[in-house]
């Protein structure tokens, strides 16, 4: 114990013999590192606080790699190494127009480099405790130009939220176009479709299927027709048969048998009324009544009439007459009215008919060019009902990416938010002039003492007897002590006082270099 | 600065304007102060017999207060520490000149300080050391300037330049004893340097000086024979010198004097000669009463 003060005491010893020295090496070294310390540039940190959900960020992050149970530490090495990559900090240079400053790409390369090495991510903590589920982010970045710290700093941070947002929602985005895509496309082509349906349709006007019946249906129709029309045809024809059967066999039993009623000839059935009518007006009237001067005439010209019949057909009168008597009966003339019209009945079924048929060859003859327009029409109907399919779809598969897309982004809103973000940086960070001032003057000092010791070693003396001793064997007789006169006291004292001014003048030097440096100091204080 | 300069600077002012050096010496012979109270020093009878001492006519008294002021024990000095430290010193001087181990026979009583460069304090240890030993019972001390270039004696005592050892040399006419200076202390003789002269290194190697040596080794065998001599580094008078004496002590500064040098000095000397070191101006006073004390030395 004894030894190791007296080696203190014996170094104090030393320094305080060459205080000169180390006061002189003190105040080369304070005036050079004061001096220097002014040419140091300033630096200015940009920084932004960012709050992240760290499990589900990283995981987004580095999909597929196991990141469980992580330290806070890890998180942040890990942060820091997927977003501080080169290809974010060419974006980062990029976006904030460094590269005009930079000639070459050597000159890029190493700004990248200085990025990749000055942007620092940690992970902070509000609470003491080191919790390793703090989600608190602190990013920075110090460069010369406060303006240049804080972009990069913005810059970083987009990249930031791109990179952990935009990897879901650039899906979603791109997914989104590719449906907006598909839906113009999908709209354009039904358009066409729509456009070629409607062209065809004014083309085929004829050929169109009609409230869905095709024209099969319509031959089958005509078929029906033409058959009822023939069926009837041929009752109506039948029953013209029949009919001039019933009145052949109705003139054979007039001839054949006489007493069958008598067949009156219609005019003489005329004369017959015109004399019953004579009758009956000379009841009433006279002679001369105009009524009865008419009938009286009319039958005249009936009489007349009578007589010149009989006398033009005098070979036939026979017949004739047995004609006459037929024909004068009302079941012949009956059977002639219905005979008549059973005739033209048929005619008219036949014109029908043939109608029909005329019809259905037409149809038929449709068929073949009407079986191609219904394949092309119903080409047509699908590629439509295709195309409005597809649409609705696509629609349909939009709306509902945009709703998870929304829903995602409010999920977002949970892990990720800027709680402080980066402005201009308005006081340098470094360098720390102040700290640098005391430094230097610790590094002064220090090196005074340094420089003493030095001194001593490499040009030792003798402190004490015992160092004469030890070092020398040559017998040591004895020590004196410093014997101070009057006028070395003197001198010692002024020594003293010229080494405690100077040594002060060092101090107040510190002083003004810390005050010049910002150390807040007001006068004000003091008083 | 050293004291002695200090002294030599305070004496050049007080001193008048030199004047021829014969003249003075002859003036310092003619001179006449008050007598030595010689009668009651017990070795006087012994140490003052003798064809040398016949003539001896000069005496000097010391200005004690200014020699106090100036850190020599005088007397009536009451800096125990500084006496204390000579004390110690001076016992194995003491011991090789006269004791049961003493060095070698000849020129054992024969001792010359001197340091390895100047200004670390020769004369104000050699005179203090004469000053102790005077102090004793037994011995009486000649002190002996031989630094002819800065003759501390004439500005450190203030004696003023006074024929010495360099006019006895050069001069065959001169006796030795004529030359000596008694003090106020009365066991206590000084021998001035005398003359200057240049060529002093040889006039050391000289045979009379040989011879001077050895007779005033011889005459006296209780007497201490102290030379105040340059430093060994910076004339080499003072390593011939060592050759003629018994014992070298080599004055150390403390904090000051390297130790490469103090060990080149110690190079200059004969391997044979005896030398003892002294750490002077030293400011580690306690450590040394701590081993004054403690006696682990």
């Amino acid at each position: 114990m004894r030894e190791i003060a007296e080696q203190l005491r014996a170094q104090l010893w030393i320094i305080l013999h060459h205080r000169y020295i180390a006061l002189i090496t003190a105040i080369v070294i304070c005036s050079i590192g004061w001096v220097g310390i002014n040419f140091i540039p300033d630096e200015y940190q940009a920084e932004t606080k960012v709050y992240l959900d760290t499990q589900s960020v990283l995981k987004s992050l580095l999909q597929g790699l196991a990141v469980d149970n992580n330290t806070r530490e890890q998180s942040a090495e890990v942060m820091q190494r997927t977003l501080i990559t080169r290809p974010n900090m060419q974006k980062v240079v990029l976006e904030t127009d460094l590269n005009l400053k930079l000639n070459g790409p050597q000159e890029t390369e190493r700004m990248i480099d200085s990025l990749m090495k000055n942007i620092k991510i940690n992970s902070i903590s509000l609470l003491k405790q080191r919790d390793s589920n703090s989600n608190l982010y602190l990013i920075r970045y110090t460069n010369r130009d406060p303006e240049i710290a804080k972009n990069v700093i913005v810059v970083l941070l987009n990249i930031f939220v791109e990179s952990i947002l935009g990897d879901s929602r650039k899906d979603t985005h791109e997914a989104e176009e590719f449906l907006d895509e598909q839906i113009r496309d999908y709209e354009k082509r039904q358009y066409e479709a729509e456009e070629r349906l409607k062209l065809f349709k004014q083309k085929n006007i004829g050929a169109m299927p009609e409230d869905g019946r095709t024209q099969y249906q319509k031959i089958a129709t005509l078929d029906a027709k033409i058959e009822a029309t023939n069926l009837a045809l041929s009752e109506t024809e039948n029953r013209i048969v029949e009919l001039k059967r019933q009145i052949k066999n109705l003139v054979t039993s007039t001839y054949n048998s006489d007493t069958g009623p008598a067949l009156l000839n219609p005019l003489d059935i005329r004369i017959g009324e015109m004399e019953t009518k004579l009758d009956e007006l000379m009841l009433q009237y006279t002679e001369n009544h105009p009524d009865v001067i008419n009938t009286k005439l009319i039958l005249d010209q009936l009489e007349q009439k009578k007589q010149s019949k009989n006398q033009h057909s005098p070979d036939d009168s026979a017949e004739k007459s047995v004609d006459n008597n037929v024909l004068s009966l009302p079941l012949y003339q009956e059977l002639n009215v219905m005979l008549g019209q059973a005739q033209s009945e048929a005619v008219a079924l036949k014109t029908r008919s043939a109608q029909y048929e005329k019809q259905r060859a037409e149809k038929a003859s449709l068929l073949k060019t009407l079986s191609e327009v219904e394949a092309e029409l119903s080409n047509l109907n699908r590629d439509y009902a295709i195309n409005k399919k597809m649409y609705e779809d696509l629609v349909v598969r939009r709306e509902s990416s945009i709703l998870s897309a929304k829903a995602d982004q409010s999920g977002d809103k949970l892990q990720f938010k800027i709680i402080e973000p980066p402005r201009k940086p308005l006081i340098p960070y470094s360098p720390n002039r102040i700290l640098l001032t005391t430094l230097v003057m610790l590094a002064g000092i220090g090196g005074g003492i340094g420089v003493a010791l030095f001194y001593e070693q490499i040009r030792p003396t003798f402190y004490t007897r015992k160092q004469v001793i030890d070092s020398m064997d040559i017998p040591v007789l004895g020590s004196v002590s410093m014997f101070w006169t009057a006028e070395e006291k003197m001198k010692r004292r002024f020594g003293l006082a010229i080494f405690g001014t100077i040594g002060f003048i060092l101090l107040g030097s510190y002083i003004g270099v810390l005050i010049y440096n910002g150390l807040p100091f007001d006068i004000r204080d003091y008083m | 600065m050293s004291i002695i300069e200090k002294v030599i600077e305070k004496l050049d002012q007080e001193k008048p304007a030199s004047t021829d050096s014969r003249k003075k010496v002859i003036d310092v012979k003619s001179k006449r102060t008050k007598p030595l109270n010689q009668s009651n020093n017990p070795s006087e009878s012994n140490g003052q017999v003798g064809p040398l001492d016949d003539e001896q006519e000069n005496y000097y008294e010391l200005d004690f207060q200014r020699l106090n002021n100036h850190g020599i024990l005088t007397p009536d000095s009451i800096n125990i520490t500084l006496s204390e430290q000579f004390r110690r010193i001076k016992l194995p001087v003491l011991a090789n000149a006269f004791g049961e181990n003493t060095l070698n026979a000849e020129g054992s009583n024969m001792i010359m300080v001197t340091s390895s460069l100047q200004n670390e304090g020769k004369s104000f240890t050699s005179f203090n050391l004469a000053m102790s030993i005077a102090k004793e019972f037994n011995h009486t001390v000649l002190y002996i300037d031989a630094d002819i270039r800065q003759r501390m004696m004439e500005s450190f005592l203030g004696i003023g330049e006074r024929s010495g050892l360099v006019d006895y040399l050069l001069d065959d006419s001169i006796a030795l004893g004529d030359l000596f200076v008694k003090t106020n202390v009365p066991r206590l003789t000084l021998l001035p340097s005398g003359r200057r002269y240049d060529r002093v290194t040889e006039l050391w190697s000289s045979q009379r000086m040989n011879q001077l040596m050895s007779e005033l080794s011889q005459r006296y065998s209780d007497r201490l024979i102290i030379f105040d001599a340059p430093p060994l580094l910076q004339d080499s008078s003072a390593s011939i010198l060592a050759r003629l004496v018994g014992q070298v002590i080599i004055i150390v500064e403390a904090e000051k004097t390297p130790r490469h040098i103090v060990e080149e000095a110690v190079t200059m000397l004969d391997d044979s000669t005896y030398v003892g070191l002294i750490l002077n101006k030293s400011n580690q006073r306690d450590v040394a009463d701590n081993v004054y004390y403690y006696g682990d030395a």
